[in-house]
């Protein structure tokens, strides 16, 4: 989360958004992102609502495959999930910098 | 890391924020791109 925080105006400067999602309750978003003065939105998802259904649809979490992210373009399209090599691991934001980078330059193209 | 290849929509949700701004992914289409972090636990 402080590696996101750390590169936060990198997604910025890509026109992306961070939302994070987490099974806390709002007060604990609240505690937390105070604590840590965090830019990005935070969703509390203690009834499990958009992990089940991401987990259903598009087969997102698998047992041992967390945290996990997904990259959402403009169009609304998943285009890919990064998944960490365990549970405290944060995928490295340098990869998804560049996929979101070629993604809009894709998307500048005439 | 390893990364999975979708290119599916995206479901959409909506979720209050903490802050209690209703958030729903949808009106970002057209806008910006999104990382959505799904997190296990703070602790």
């Amino acid at each position: 989360m402080a590696q996101l925080r750390h590169d936060y105006d990198k997604f910025l400067a890509q026109d992306t958004e961070v939302i994070v999602i987490g099974p806390e309750d709002e007060k604990a978003f609240l505690d937390y992102w105070q604590k840590h003065n965090l830019p990005f939105i935070g969703l509390p998802d203690p009834t499990h609502k958009v992990l089940k259904l991401y987990g259903q649809q598009i087969n997102l979490f698998k047992l041992g495959r967390m945290p996990a992210q997904v990259t959402v373009d403009k169009n609304g399209i998943a285009r890919f999930v990064h998944y960490g090599h365990d549970m405290t691991d944060i995928p490295e934001n340098e990869e998804i910098l560049g996929l979101l980078k070629t993604m809009n330059e894709a998307e500048a193209v005439p | 890391m390893s990364r999975a290849e979708l290119n599916k929509p995206a479901p959409n949700f909506t979720l209050t924020d903490f802050k209690g701004n209703e958030i729903n992914l949808a009106d970002f289409q057209g806008k910006k791109n999104v990382l959505l972090v799904f997190n296990r636990g703070f602790l």
